[in-house]
């Protein structure tokens, strides 16, 4: 089952979905796929629990740092994940700049392992949040509207407009 | 395409009256009669909706005639598609870093 959100990236891993999740949870294992090529971990904060938040950072190749948040929402072992994903500095407060144009200043992020008897997809789902947006706070106060809301990605979008 | 204009366009794309208000603006330019008719909405409500679409740049509305119509703006959306793509190269490519490392780990000693 997917959550329908703005942005959505699958794909099936040959692994038990109980170690998939390990990945996404586990500092260790997190640092060996989701930094860029060549970084080095900083700091890997982690408190894993509703509530509770992740707070890392690398440094890249080129001496760049790079801080970011995982503030947890929903934690269904070995099932699903959900989560405010914030840019962050060193002391760990949640900062306004982005690190790179490319990216929004908060996601609301859903992970789902889905078990295919021995092989797991892994569905990972993002919608920008913007706390300056009152927009975005509607998206906050509404996630069940979400649910029913943005279907798919945006070339499904665009093809559904054309098709209409 | 900066950030808050990126979170006005998934905002603006996320309700569903919306997207059906999209839909019909691709089909052509209307009027904002028109394009609340088939809703079980309040006029000023539809016009509430427009003023969200035409805030986040994905539909104008013409100036020129007295009815104003509205018009759809296919670059926002292309732009925003655009951005999403390159997001997804990003994380296809932490898929392939995961990918290795999950078969490095389950090989046999």
């Amino acid at each position: 089952m997917s959550v329908p959100k703005a942005f959505t990236i699958s794909r099936i891993f040959k692994a038990p979905r109980e170690l998939v999740f390990k990945m996404h949870t586990e500092p260790e294992h997190m640092a060996k796929w989701l930094g860029p090529p060549g970084s080095t971990v900083i700091k890997a904060d982690m408190d894993l629990r509703v509530g509770g938040s992740y707070h890392y950072g690398v440094r890249t190749q080129d001496g760049h740092e790079m801080w970011g948040k995982q503030i947890y929402r929903e934690i269904l072992v070995p099932e699903k994940l959900v989560f405010v994903q914030s840019f962050s500095d060193r002391d760990g407060g949640l900062t306004r700049h982005p690190m790179s144009p490319s990216w929004p200043r908060q996601m609301l992020s859903t992970v789902t392992f889905e078990d295919l008897g021995g092989t797991t997809k892994l569905t990972i789902n993002w919608i920008p949040l913007d706390p300056d947006d009152a927009e975005a706070d509607t998206f906050n106060n509404a996630q069940g509207n979400l649910a029913m809301g943005f279907k798919g990605s945006f070339d499904q979008l665009e093809n559904y407009l054309a098709a209409f | 395409m900066s950030t808050a204009s990126l979170n006005r366009t998934f905002a603006a794309l996320a309700d569903p009256t919306r997207r059906a208000l999209l839909a019909r603006l691709s089909r052509g330019e209307a009027s904002v009669n028109v394009l609340a008719r088939p809703f079980k909405l309040s006029l000023p409500a539809v016009s509430k909706h427009l003023k969200v679409l035409q805030q986040s740049g994905l539909i104008s509305r013409s100036r020129n005639a007295q009815w104003r119509p509205c018009r759809l703006e296919t670059k926002a959306l292309k732009e925003a598609q655009d951005w999403v793509e390159t997001y997804r190269m990003e994380w296809e490519e932490r898929f392939d870093r995961l990918g290795s490392y999950l078969e490095k780990l389950q090989r046999k000693p």
